[in-house]
């Protein structure tokens, strides 16, 4: 295959991922524990959106905006039932509660929806020729939907108080509440961004493959891989992760059958960890 | 009936071993895993295909044993270098990898469907099979990740 | 505060019993020997520690239950010891989050502003750099500044002068006075006795988790401080 398609496929699959990762990043800094419910969000997002479009025949973008604004107080939700008590428990506690999360996540659209794949309802078109290179439509509404919440993040996170909050909680909890930030009150604004991503992801994911309650926990590897790779608690990092993964990924193709990318994303998390723990973007070192 | 409480008993009895090989691990000495299924399933399919490969059981068992040991030490080279929330990811990870790899090469595994133990060779009736799965799901405990 | 209780897990009382009044518009400073309880006592104060028993209130209000959060913005202010500063956050941004969550308080905005940023005149100057960065002496003066852009009626300090050069001890100091002088009643925790004895209107000797005891400013710096620390509490 033509390297360079696999170069852009690989940075579509990339941007895809960026905002998961983003999300698991920024859970992991501002509330310090890895949200293994990350793959769960993401599918309840894509089914949110297929209820809004499919069953109730909304645009595709409405149906989208109404399940990120569904999926962001439904994590909120389980923040302020399952995260609020634990909250200074330590990471594996809230890693495990967050296990159990994603299986109630994923079994909810299970029992919703069943097993069986479902689609969106999108106009199949052809996809674009351009110096060689084929791009489909979908691999365009990815990027540009990406790149738009990109921006918008981090106007957010640079430019706004909410965001400032954010990054200040994130570097130092007491410190932040002496200053007048509730913490409780930043991680719910932090769960609803979380799930806001997510459900961008879930809806993006939709239109390349079909709905079924595991697409959420077939990119989780990749999530995990793309955050560590960026540096855990690094926004930049997680995008910049989030496109290298995509491209080893896709490349990877071309060395080890396609059942094996989750392998080459877990590889990449083991290589990390033991060489260089703080990722390419991380200030926190980890190694004992 | 007997044989349904038999079945019951046994499924208790490996969901406990495995669980205290999980207390001992995680409870006592504090080494983080989350891939104890990963080693469940590589004792599980180890010894099933060894013992359809001719050695018998206690072949299974034995390689079994060495299997394990050996994921095991590979485990254990991470766990030292590791804090306990990234030791529980890679450990993740490793369960998720052993899955792919036993669901993907089904030349050696067999298709997903068709459990390898059910379709291997038992001497006399349906007991002697926990015990094999529960001695396979013993050798994790044994292995130097828990040093 | 009334009949402070307060400790860490299920060990003992680190602030054993504490009836404290301060005074308004004066420094009151709290010494001790080293673990009779003056850093719980401030943390307790200021609620990053739940009492397990008594009371605090400020002007009257009752504020035991409040968060911290609604603490500060109920007019109290804290400098901690250490991590004062957010330290990948820069200073502009440091200074902009002391008073963008406190929007509600009396007081707090650009007079403020220009009023702490004459106090502290080299802040004013390197806004766009990290607060990581900056030297000791200079982060305490960054974290001060932000306790004071929140308008407060009183202000807590936990050892303000620890690890400073003298230099930079005299103008913390300094600053405290100031503050005091422009109405703000200060509760200062110190190590430094000599520093405290000379700014300080009224002194709590802490000993062992409780008011060994409590006079003025010049009798203790009259009074052998070994007695004092040593000694078995006395009828104040």
């Amino acid at each position: 295959m033509n390297p360079a398609q696999l170069l852009l496929n690989g940075v579509v699959t990339g941007l895809l991922l960026a905002l998961p990762a983003l999300a698991l990043t920024l859970v992991f800094g501002v509330l310090k524990f890895p949200n293994f419910a990350v793959g769960a969000m993401l599918t309840l997002g894509a089914y949110a959106a297929w209820v809004g479009s499919v069953l109730c025949g909304f645009p595709l973008i409405v149906a989208a905006v109404l399940a990120v604004l569904f999926v962001a107080g439904a994590s909120v939700l389980v923040d302020r039932t399952v995260y609020t008590r634990l909250r200074d428990r330590g990471p594996i506690t809230l890693l495990v509660a967050s296990i159990g999360v994603s299986f109630v996540l994923e079994n909810i659209c299970r029992f919703c929806f069943g097993n069986d794949a479902r689609n969106f309802d999108v106009a199949v078109a052809r996809p674009m020729r351009w110096h060689g290179l084929r791009i489909n439509h979908e691999q365009m509404i990815t990027a540009l939907a990406v790149v738009v919440s990109l921006i918008v993040l981090h106007v957010m996170l640079r430019h706004t108080p909410l965001g400032r909050a954010m990054r200040a909680v994130a570097d130092n909890p007491p410190l932040a509440a002496v200053r007048g930030i509730e913490r409780e009150f930043i991680a719910g604004v932090t769960w609803a961004v979380c799930g806001a991503l997510a459900t961008i992801a879930g809806v993006l994911a939709g239109l390349d493959r079909a709905i079924d309650p595991l697409i959420g926990w077939n990119y989780q590897i990749s999530i995990f891989a793309a955050a560590i790779l960026g540096g855990l608690g690094s926004p930049a990092g997680a995008v910049a992760g989030a496109v290298l993964i995509g491209i080893a990924e896709e490349t990877s193709a071309l060395v080890v059958p396609t059942n094996y990318r989750q392998a080459v994303s877990f590889t990449v998390i083991l290589v990390f960890l033991l060489f260089r723990a703080n990722g390419l973007f991380g200030r926190k070192a980890i190694s004992r | 009936m007997i044989g349904y409480l038999t079945t019951i008993a046994a499924l208790v009895l490996i969901a406990s071993l495995v669980g205290l090989g999980l207390n001992m691990q995680w409870g006592v000495v504090g080494l983080v895993n989350f891939g104890v299924v990963g080693f469940f399933a590589l004792g599980a399919y180890v010894t099933a295909i060894v013992d359809n490969g001719g050695a018998g059981p206690f072949g299974g068992l034995a390689a079994a044993a060495i299997a394990c040991a050996a994921a095991s030490a590979l485990l254990a080279l991470l766990s030292t270098r590791l804090e306990d929330d990234y030791l529980a990811i890679v450990t993740i990870g490793f369960g998720e990898v052993v899955r792919l790899v036993t669901l993907n090469e089904t030349w050696l595994t067999g298709e997903p469907s068709e459990s390898p133990i059910s379709s291997a060779r038992s001497p006399a009736g349906s007991r002697p099979m926990p015990i094999r799965i529960c001695f396979s799901c013993l050798q994790p405990q044994r292995s130097p990740s828990c040093f | 505060m009334r009949g402070l209780r307060a400790g860490y897990g299920s060990a003992g009382d680190v602030v054993a019993g504490v009836d404290l009044a301060l005074p308004p518009e004066t420094i009151l400073a709290v010494i001790g020997p080293n673990g009779s309880g003056k850093s719980t006592f401030v943390k307790t104060l200021v609620g990053l520690l739940r009492p397990r028993a008594g009371s605090i209130a400020i002007t009257g209000r009752d504020v035991t239950a409040l968060s911290p959060a609604r603490r500060v913005a109920s007019g109290l202010a804290y400098v901690p010891q250490e991590a004062n500063v957010f330290r990948n956050l820069t200073i502009g941004e440091n200074l902009k989050l002391a008073t963008e969550f406190l929007r509600a308080r009396a007081g707090v905005g650009h007079a403020q502003q220009e009023r702490v940023l004459a106090l502290f005149p080299q802040i004013g100057r390197r806004l766009r750099q990290f607060a990581g960065n900056l030297s000791g002496g200079e982060r305490q003066m960054l974290a001060f500044a932000c306790a004071l852009l929140a308008n407060p009626e009183v202000m807590l300090l936990d050892e303000p002068s620890a690890g400073l050069s003298p230099r930079f001890v005299h103008e913390i100091m300094d600053a405290v006075v100031r503050v005091r002088r422009a109405g703000v009643t200060v509760l200062l925790v110190e190590q430094n006795v000599p520093a405290a004895l000379r700014i300080a209107d009224e002194v709590v000797v802490l000993v062992a988790g409780r008011v060994a005891h409590q006079a003025p400013a010049a009798e203790v710096a009259a009074a052998d401080l070994a007695d004092l620390f040593f000694a078995r509490a006395s009828a104040a």
